[in-house]
């Protein structure tokens, strides 16, 4: 049922005389892109980009409209702080050349895992420079770290220690749709909350 | 107030002037202190490429237009121009109040910088998109959920399963017009489909750059935008969006 790549969004209006970025881009924008100049000549207008962008801040800024995108789906202040932690996490000083970055899909994944576990405490972040995206969260002895992995998959490990103050380890690899289900025999609330 | 669940997922204010100011003014005016919490100002290009059919030429040149300036979580963009000042929130967009104020204040030094009175043309945009859950992996019926449905020539059965529609026209306000885009859209959530609503509502004729005319047009654009995104709204959508906030 894709019909519409709403990916370039606002930034101007009708206002301006021209089109929406919205009818720009999506709904026929190439077509009107493209004019009749002088004779035998197709002349192609771009919008304004900016220039001296890198692709590490092109790529900080999907990962930033992607997870303002489903922000009315997390808790209140979850979309704001993640996209605080992604800039930190990306920025100039803070970042190996040779790194990866995190992939699209590894965000995918990243975000399915908020959404099928219904976290309410925001999880500490970090990527394994090979495109992933890692996400944890520690209450004493018990953590909790998930991989999510370019391939749309999650990793993950924990440590938790149970009612009989054993401490008990567990590592495993599934969707991210199905992690709700399978952390549940560990009591993830200590690291989801309620 | 504001809904839990709102399906706002960009709310743009745009205010344009001629004529247009040189690039030097432009530049000092996105150096201003209004901005100091936002990084450091990105330069915007215009590219035009030119391709000559009968000689199979190709040229190109890029011409500097302005400056673009984001805040470090990428929550608010603002973009100024030899023509323009454009503010853009992006989700979680708050309420009219917040964003208004908040793109004013960032306007008018601008505005005062660059000796603008009076604005050529005003426009404010609201990108929604509400996520609807799929039932057994069924298509949507959008006709349950927005009042703009599909009108052809056949009924033939079922739902449609994607459409796009936009319009532009005068609102009942005098020199207020809009453009609604309406379309279907995938989803990044599992098992939903999106419906966008883009609404942009826009002045077709000079404005004073403050005062009471100033701020009595952007009031009415403003209530021209809710009604719409009202109006074209059912009950089943607005249940999507969880009520208000307290």
């Amino acid at each position: 049922m894709t019909y519409v790549d709403t990916g370039l969004l606002g930034h101007r209006t009708q206002a301006s005389g021209g089109l929406s970025s919205f009818a720009h881009t999506v709904v026929d924008g190439f077509r009107r892109m493209i004019k009749i100049g002088q004779a035998g000549h197709l002349v192609l207008e771009d919008d304004c980009t900016r220039s001296r962008v890198t692709r590490r801040e092109r790529r900080l800024e999907e990962i930033q409209r992607v997870i303002s995108s489903v922000s009315m789906h997390l808790p209140k202040g979850f979309a704001v702080g993640l996209n605080g932690q992604f800039a930190n996490m990306m920025a100039d000083d803070a970042w190996e050349d040779d790194d990866a970055y995190p992939s699209m899909l590894s965000l995918e994944a990243f975000l399915l895992m908020l959404l099928s576990t219904k976290v309410t405490q925001r999880p500490g972040i970090g990527t394994n420079g090979r495109g992933s995206i890692t996400a944890f969260w520690r209450d004493g002895e018990n953590r909790l770290t998930i991989d999510c992995l370019p391939s749309g998959n999650t990793r993950w490990v924990l440590t938790r220690v149970n009612a009989k103050g054993e401490v008990e380890r567990a590592a495993a690899e599934c969707q991210p749709d199905r992690l709700c289900e399978v952390l549940n025999a560990y009591g993830p609330e200590v690291w989801f909350g309620q | 107030m504001r809904y839990k669940k709102a399906p706002i997922l960009e709310a743009a204010l745009e205010f344009r002037w001629q004529p247009e100011r040189p690039l030097d003014a432009i530049r000092a005016s996105a150096g201003l202190h209004a901005f100091s919490e936002f990084e450091a100002p990105k330069e915007r290009k215009l590219f035009n490429a030119t391709l000559d059919l009968q000689g199979g030429e190709i040229s190109h040149e890029s011409k500097k237009v302005g400056f673009e300036l984001a805040l470090k979580d990428g929550s608010q963009i603002v973009i100024i121009e030899s023509d323009k000042f454009v503010f853009v929130q992006r989700a979680p967009y708050d309420q009219w109040q917040t964003f208004s104020q908040r793109a004013l204040s960032l306007l008018e030094p601008v505005a005062a910088s660059l000796g603008v009175s009076e604005f050529s043309g005003i426009g404010t945009r609201f990108v929604n998109r509400i996520d609807i859950p799929q039932v057994d992996g069924a298509n949507v019926n959008t006709d349950d959920y927005i009042t703009v449905s599909f009108s052809g020539p056949r009924t033939d059965k079922g739902v449609v399963h994607e459409f796009q529609m936009r319009v532009v026209k005068p609102t009942l306000k005098d020199g207020i017009s809009y453009g609604l885009g309406v379309a279907t859209s995938g989803s990044l959530l599992p098992d939903h489909t999106s419906i966008i609503l883009d609404i942009d509502v826009f002045t077709e004729g000079p404005t004073p750059a403050s005062g009471g005319v100033f701020a009595k047009v952007l009031s009415e654009m403003r209530d021209e935008k809710n009604e719409i995104f009202h109006s074209c709204l059912k009950k089943p959508a607005v249940d999507l969006f969880g009520g208000f906030e307290e």
